[in-house]
């Protein structure tokens, strides 16, 4: 058997913490890329704003260099971007044009007070935000201080001969430092929280080998049932004497049987069960059991193998059970299929029973019958009461992974 | 359902566990700039009343943000969500009203900064599409409200007139944009993972069963041929049944249900906790997530050796369609306690469509819903 250590990462209860760093990194590129962008198209409408109330706004210069920063965004943004050549080249342009922004505005523009301050800052934090983007080496923590430091002493070289006054951007520094901060703290954060990774894998692993297991062990459990129990069963109530032919070949069918893995070999078609299963209706019908068949016994076509054979055994044990302990020997199979289900029912007018009241040891209804529909997804109901008969449907899924 | 309409949270329970901090942090900086603002610019203020209403709305506002973003509660739903933005726009508003005739600039306000910042961290909890619709209905407040606002500036400009507007809006725009773009990048990269992974577990599984059936053959063999395979042999070689045969048949038949009977009746609970009460052998229909998340929540709970040994007690039972499973135990360290179940809460929590986890001083009570399918 594999060890959980082997199954672990394929485990899909977690998201792996390796995968959790590269999609959360990539996550916050893009929220940075878009952040950056939102500022940058907010800078260029206020640009033409300024431009239309002041016909002497040199917009014709400004709105060109904040396309030149964004499209150089973009450009860092793609995986033709990544390489250490295209960082420098890509930096050096965009401290270029934030330089050559503060120039215009402190030479050209008639803007003052809060809407020349509102234009840097938010200019700045785009840029701070670009360095968060384009670092893709650490938490991105190192790129936002460096985009920041870039974008402010590029202002600062722009504004140089200006009589405009430097004051400390308190909302540029304090997204640069805040944001570098957070960053910090969910690599931290995610480190911590994704230290349950491996004992809830481990936990899956452990609980998918335990579950094909104690499926193997149910189909096992089943195929004894039917077979060797069965022919145990058929001795307990014979007469000493010789045995009849059918009955030794039935006995030698069933040794052989439980002795091959059940599936080593590939599983027949269900065209191929559905015959079979009226093979069995007709030894049943030797046997002394009228089985009326109605509805579509083909719609088991309709099923993949693994469900029609787990299918077909049930309605089998269904009707060996009545054969064995209803008293009567006429039984009904209904077959019909819905658009997501496939539905038997096998129906008695027999003694009946209460279910609760059948000995923990008997294991045709628990086994071979409700084990087997369950391991393919399905489910049965039973109704029965002493005296009025016995009904049994199965339902078994068309669509979805049988286990 | 595309990528822009699911949530990160759907696919990754963890992920709003990594988030929690930075949220909780998020919501603290924005009270502490909000109050910064509001005194240093007091002057501007002409109704104290509505400012510190402002700024109580604004602590709803974080207060809900927190209780419901903590990993005990469901996770942070579509109307919660909806809620704490509306609730941070009326702040926005109030903060506006305050300064209503007296304001100077509408840089200065502390609304849509700290609206900003709340919002900053919706990306890890709601889906893209969401977040835009949100981000679209408060900018359309925002740029309202600034133009409502600007003609009572009290140092207006024609210029600052025209740009009141995108000061006004361009934090939350900013933020919810990114928070969009940071959802949905987020749900893609998750559904990758969960395309490969459950092409991967497949694999897994087929390796699995070919080292289990010749295992579980050998086992029945060997269980068969002790005494009652020889028997039936006998039988076919001798062509006949003699008289001791048939009461030897009936005894092999009930030695072979005596071992079978164990395993199959079996609860699978019985193995990971003290007592079992399932009538109904209910735990048997619990889904194949559902019962990994639950075996990891109790490995985790015995690992922290803060269960009284012999205390962990589980006892299901049915409520027409839905299966009620209750857990309980005896424990220590209430506090360590939480902080060691949590991740492995919010993951069942995902699982199952109703689940909730109780810690006193003494007890824990698990309480889980699962459908009958």
């Amino acid at each position: 058997m594999l060890s959980p250590a082997i199954l672990g990462p394929t485990m899909t209860l977690v998201f792996p913490a390796v995968h959790a760093a590269v999609a959360t990194r990539e996550a916050l590129g893009q929220a940075f890329f878009w952040f950056s962008s939102t500022l940058l198209a907010t800078i260029f409408v206020a640009e033409i704003v300024l431009s239309l109330h002041s016909p002497g706004y040199p917009g014709w210069l400004t709105l060109p260099i904040l396309t030149v920063i964004w499209i150089t965004a973009l450009v860092l943004r793609s995986a033709s971007g990544r390489s250490t050549a295209s960082l420098i080249v890509g930096g050096l342009v965009i401290t270029a044009s934030v330089a050559a922004f503060a120039f215009t505005l402190a030479n050209f523009s008639v803007t003052e007070g809060t809407s020349a301050t509102f234009l840097l800052t938010s200019l700045k934090i785009a840029v701070t935000l670009i360095g968060g983007m384009i670092d893709r080496r650490s938490s991105g923590a190192v790129g936002m201080l460096v985009g920041y430091v870039a974008a402010e002493a590029a202002v600062i070289v722009g504004l140089i001969g200006s009589s405009r006054t430097l004051i400390v951007d308190i909302p540029a520094v304090a997204i640069a430092l805040g944001g570098a901060l957070a960053l910090e703290l969910l690599v931290i954060s995610r480190r911590r929280t994704r230290q349950v990774e491996s004992p809830i894998s481990m936990a899956d692993a452990i609980e998918l080998a335990a579950r094909e297991r104690r499926v193997l062990e149910l189909r096992s459990s089943a195929l004894v049932h039917d077979t060797i129990l069965s022919e145990l069963a058929t001795l307990a109530t014979t007469r000493p004497g010789p045995l009849t032919a059918r009955t030794i070949a039935q006995i030698r069918q069933s040794i052989d049987l439980v002795a091959e893995p059940e599936t080593d070999t590939p599983l027949p078609e269900p065209v191929a069960l559905t015959g079979a299963l009226l093979g069995v209706i007709e030894r049943l019908r030797a046997d002394g059991l009228e089985v009326e068949v109605s509805g579509d016994l083909r719609g088991l076509d309709t099923l993949d193998s693994m469900r029609a054979l787990a299918l077909s055994q049930a309605i089998e044990q269904c009707l060996v059970n009545v054969l064995r302990h209803s008293g009567v020997t006429r039984s009904e199979l209904v077959v019909f299929t819905t658009a997501r289900e496939l539905t038997a029912m096998i129906t008695d007018a027999g003694r009946g029973f209460i279910e609760s009241e059948v000995g923990d040891d008997r294991l045709g209804l628990r086994n071979s019958v409700r084990g087997r529909i369950a391991s393919v997804g399905g489910k049965v109901q039973l109704w029965s009461s002493p005296g009025s008969g016995t009904s049994v449907v199965l339902t078994v899924p068309l669509l979805g992974e049988a286990t | 359902m595309t990528p822009g309409s699911l949530t990160p949270l759907q696919l990754d329970p963890l992920g709003g566990m990594t988030a929690r901090l930075i949220t909780v942090s998020c919501v603290a900086i924005a009270v502490i700039v909000a109050v910064l603002m509001s005194v240093v610019y007091w002057g501007q203020v002409s109704s104290p009343v509505l400012q510190v209403l402002a700024l109580l709305v604004l602590g709803g506002a974080c207060v809900l943000m927190i209780v419901s973003t903590s990993p005990y509660r469901a996770p942070l739903s579509r109307a919660r969500m909806s809620i704490i933005w509306s609730t941070l726009a009326v702040a926005t508003v109030l903060d506006a009203a305050s300064q209503w005739g007296t304001n100077s600039s509408q840089r200065d306000d502390w609304g849509p900064i700290a609206f900003a910042i709340v919002i900053l961290m919706s990306g890890s909890y709601r889906s893209a599409r969401e977040i835009l619709r949100m981000t679209i209905g408060a900018t359309a407040v925002l740029i309202a409200l600034a133009a409502v606002e600007a003609g009572s500036l009290r140092d207006s400009s024609l210029a600052q007139y025209l740009l009141c507007p995108l000061i006004v809006a361009s934090p939350v725009l900013a933020t919810g944009v990114a928070a969009a773009a940071f959802s949905r990048t987020l749900v893609v990269h998750l559904l990758a993972w969960r395309n490969s992974a459950a092409s991967a577990q497949r694999d897994v599984i087929d390796d699995l069963r070919s080292g289990l059936v010749p295992s579980v053959r050998n086992e029945r063999v060997a269980m068969l041929n002790a005494e009652v395979v020889p028997f039936l042999r006998r039988v076919v070689e001798l062509g006949e049944l003699r008289a001791e045969d048939s009461d030897r048949a009936r005894e092999l038949a009930g030695g072979l249900r005596a071992v079978m009977l164990p395993e199959s009746g079996r609860n699978w609970l019985e193995s990971v906790t003290d007592e079992v009460i399932d009538p109904e052998q209910l735990a048997e229909r619990m889904g194949n997530e559902q019962r990994s998340s639950l075996k990891a929540l109790l490995a985790a709970l015995r690992a922290t050796g803060l269960a009284a040994d012999g205390s962990v007690a589980v006892r299901v039972r049915s409520q027409e369609t839905t299966a009620h499973l209750q857990l309980t135990a005896t424990i220590s360290e209430p506090t360590a306690l939480r902080t060691a179940l949590a991740p492995y809460f919010v993951v069942a929590r995902s699982f199952f469509p109703r689940a909730a986890l109780e810690i006193d001083r003494s007890a824990l009570m698990l309480q889980l819903h699962y459908p009958l399918g």
